[in-house]
């Protein structure tokens, strides 16, 4: 916790630091980034193990943008000079504007002396040194060359040479060719997964390197990779992309997925250490996945970890490679209002041991010129209830929605959605839409919500055994709120649970056709299976029409003719 | 419209059984003559098992005293519950295995027999209240049983069973045809041997037998009629 203070004290006094280091025209190298005194000893483990600059800063828990996003060089040349520094504050003083940077600490560490903690880290270096690097400073020396050089061992190049100008640049080309329309851009990283075993391994070095200072760093004050990572790019994809908005959730999704294979071997122990962390699942290509991983880290004791994998972690010669760049644009929803005119056509594509059925469907009618219009690559489709093949649907339609899968465009005009929707009118006859328009993802679970309260209206051709007696008629036209109880049908029972439901025929009314054949118009709650109310359904449906006309009765014929649902909101032709 | 007019009501377009079932005969069920079963297959597997027209119990007006569900001391087909999408809870049945037993005003008990591999997911209570719908109504509001069958041998299940035709075929003189009761005059259609060696041999035709089961204990055609045995 004291780590969390210190970072907010830090940040408070960061803005006049900044206005001060700038006045004096010799600018100081160690004064732009916001280190105090005791982050001395993790610099110089840090720099002796391999990290590089940027990873340094993370484990400093330094939260200041600024610092991550100047060279990485620079910053190198000004942590090697802050290390360096004569640990007297006097000299510190002496050396540069140091005043504010002295202030910063003083008031971070509260009532400890500032002479204490700037006094501390020699003794300690100087302790330490030997056991750590048997050899002299000449082999010291040669570490910190290679430090420079080298991969960093946390990161794995990830915030060296995947930080550049250059590499941003890349990224942003890889977008633009996608040909996306946009408005705003998140960025998200995918890193191998050992790059979390090589940072626990680098903080158990740190860890043990600051046990009995004053600053309790926690693992979880550390600044994550990703994080410092977007820092840095971020911005600069976005310049790239002509300075779009970069925001946390929505927009265009830009993924950076980077691999580095020689070193997927560092997560292997974990597996016999918590092999519960590791089951393998069916899509998982390797059961060493980053929350696997994280999750042992998690359970794995210090010491069974030390025993395991070198600490500090061991250096490699190669970077992360860069897999590539995936765009993903979030889902985009539309909804309206479609009628459908044949008896052959079923809603959606009807499939029977993954065979087809009927050739088209009135998804599919739809989607075609949608998926083209707005460039998206899928489309779910979802309805206020759903009608069979047989069944047409007339009137002012149904209700629908769909969520467009990765829209390459994400913005029409009311006339182009109007254009749209004549175009999809234009391609069959089979069905027409109306209302059509963008809508958002929370308003469609408006159609869901109506699904089982509102009333629909059906017609209905009846076939009757017995000669139909005028009698008939006006005895069906004086039904009114009668109640069914209906258990599932069979035709859908393989796919719904059994269940007795309680459904209300609001209204009927019987216009007479020939002796055995009429026009039944229904009005009945939502959710009401009509065929089995006319044919009865093995007397599964109670009453049903057989026994309320005690005659056999079929069902020939079924029109919905409305489906009162207010959503979505009409649009005025 | 205009053609419903000609239409004749007694033959009009597919019955709702036509429409979407599939008939499956099992006859002689266990060898006894006559006691005939029907499945009707939904074209989405489930399956409602039904007295085929010529079963006993259907002929010589006879009336039902008791249908009686509890098939056992332990095992009551009534107490079958199912719950949710996939029904789980449903007694798992067995081509043999009995759903009820119904017992004739002339107090002969007739056994009803399941005929398909499956879960059984609702028994027919209507008839318990009104045994008449079984005499009047046997293939819809009459029905005995709902099975559902795995998923992977919903096609299989049927293969131990006789279509229409070949029911109807074995029945030379038509299905309705004056087909007697074992009990009264002769049934034409050939019946299996009584079982000689305790093998499952299925009555029906040669060619529609399970393979598995066929023991190899009844070479050639084995025809018997009705009485003779």
């Amino acid at each position: 916790m004291e780590g969390v203070r210190v970072q907010e004290a830090e940040a408070c006094f960061l803005p006049p630091l900044e206005t001060r280091v700038k006045e004096p025209i010799l600018r100081q190298p160690a004064a732009m980034l916001p280190l105090k005194e005791k982050d001395k000893p993790i610099v110089q483990k840090l720099l002796s193990a391999g990290c590089c600059a940027r990873c340094i800063l993370r484990f400093c828990c330094t939260r200041v943008q600024a610092a991550y996003r100047q060279p990485e060089q620079e910053t190198l040349k000004e942590l090697l000079a802050f290390i360096s520094n004569p640990q007297d504050p006097a000299a510190l003083e002496s050396n540069g504007d140091n005043k504010s940077h002295d202030a910063a600490v003083s008031e971070s560490t509260g009532d400890n002396n500032p002479h204490d903690a700037a006094e501390d880290p020699p003794s300690k270096r100087a302790k330490l040194e030997p056991s750590e690097t048997t050899a002299g400073s000449e082999e010291k020396e040669e570490e910190d060359a290679a430090a420079k050089s080298r991969v960093c061992v946390v990161c794995l190049g990830i915030l060296q040479e995947f930080c550049d100008t250059a590499q941003a640049v890349k990224i942003a080309e890889a977008v633009k060719a996608e040909k996306y329309e946009f408005d705003s851009v998140m960025c998200s990283v995918s890193l191998p997964a050992q790059l979390c075993v090589r940072e626990h391994s680098c903080w158990l070095h740190v860890k043990k390197e600051v046990r009995d200072k004053i600053l309790v760093l926690d693992k979880d004050d550390i600044i994550p990779l990703k994080e410092a990572f977007k820092w840095v790019v971020q911005g600069l994809v976005s310049k790239g992309l002509g300075g779009v908005a970069m925001v946390n959730k929505g927009g265009l999704e830009v993924g950076v997925e980077f691999t580095h294979e020689a070193t997927d071997a560092d997560c292997h122990f974990l597996a016999s250490v918590c092999p519960d962390c590791f089951k393998p699942g069916k899509k998982k290509q390797s059961v060493f996945t980053r929350m696997a991983v994280v999750k042992a880290l998690e359970k794995i004791s210090e010491a069974k970890f030390l025993k395991h994998y070198p600490c500090p972690p061991t250096r490699t010669s190669s970077c992360c490679s860069l897999q590539g760049v995936q765009c993903l644009h979030v889902s985009l929803f539309i909804a309206g209002r479609y009628n459908k005119f044949s008896r052959t056509l079923p809603q959606t594509p009807w499939l029977i041991d993954g065979e087809r059925r009927m050739e088209s469907s009135v998804e599919e009618l739809i989607g075609a010129s949608v998926l083209s219009s707005f460039r998206a690559e899928g489309f779910n489709f979802s309805s206020s209830g759903r009608e069979d093949v047989d069944v047409r649907t007339l009137g002012n339609g149904r209700p629908f929605a769909m969520e467009l899968l990765n829209p390459h465009r994400s913005r029409l005009s009311r006339a182009e959605m109007k254009q749209l929707q004549e175009t999809i009118n234009e391609s069959s006859d089979k069905i027409r839409v109306r209302d059509l328009q963008i809508v958002s993802r929370d308003a469609m679970s408006r159609m869901k919500e109506g699904e089982e309260e509102k009333t629909k209206s059906y017609t209905a051709l009846v076939w009757t055994r017995k000669p139909i007696q005028s009698d008939d008629i006006i005895f069906i036209d004086d039904i009114k709120e009668l109640t069914l109880d209906q258990k599932t049908p069979l035709r859908v029972l393989h796919r719904r649970a059994l269940a007795v439901r309680q459904r209300v025929v609001h209204s009927m009314s019987a216009r007479f056709l020939d002796q055995h054949h009429f026009h039944l118009e229904l009005k009945t709650q939502a959710g009401t299976y009509i065929k089995e109310f006319v044919h009865g359904d093995f007397g599964r449906t109670k009453p049903n029409l057989c026994e309320l006309l005690q005659t056999d009765t079929d069902i020939l014929e079924l029109d919905v003719e409305s489906v009162d649902v207010d959503w979505p909101p009409a649009i005025p032709e | 419209m205009d053609d419903t007019e000609q239409r004749d009501p007694e033959d009009i377009a597919p019955s709702v059984i036509e429409r979407y079932y599939t008939r499956w005969y099992r006859a002689d069920m266990k060898g006894k003559p006559c006691e005939d079963h029907c499945v009707l297959q939904h074209s989405n597997r489930i399956c409602v098992v039904t007295l085929a027209e010529t079963h006993p119990i259907l002929q010589n007006g006879r009336t039902i005293t008791s249908i009686n569900y509890q098939i056992s001391d332990g095992c009551s087909r009534l107490k079958n519950k199912v719950s949710g999408k996939s029904k789980r809870g449903g007694q798992f049945l067995t081509d043999f295995a009995p759903l009820c037993r119904i017992t004739c005003s002339d107090e002969t008990e007739y056994t009803i027999y399941s005929c398909i591999r499956g879960r059984l997911l609702e028994v027919n209570e209507s008839i318990l209240k009104t045994p008449k719908l079984l005499l009047e109504k046997p293939a819809t509001e009459g029905y005995i049983a709902v099975i559902l069958p795995k998923f992977d041998e919903s096609k299989s299940i049927t293969e131990n069973l006789l279509s229409r035709e070949d029911f109807e075929e074995s029945s030379p003189n038509g299905l309705l045809a004056n087909r007697s009761p074992p009990d009264g005059a002769r049934c034409s259609r050939p019946v299996p041997s009584p079982s000689c060696c305790g093998c499952v041999y299925l009555p029906s035709v040669p060619t529609r037998l399970d393979k598995k089961r066929n023991c190899g204990c009844h070479p050639g055609k084995v025809t018997f009629t009705c009485g003779d045995s």
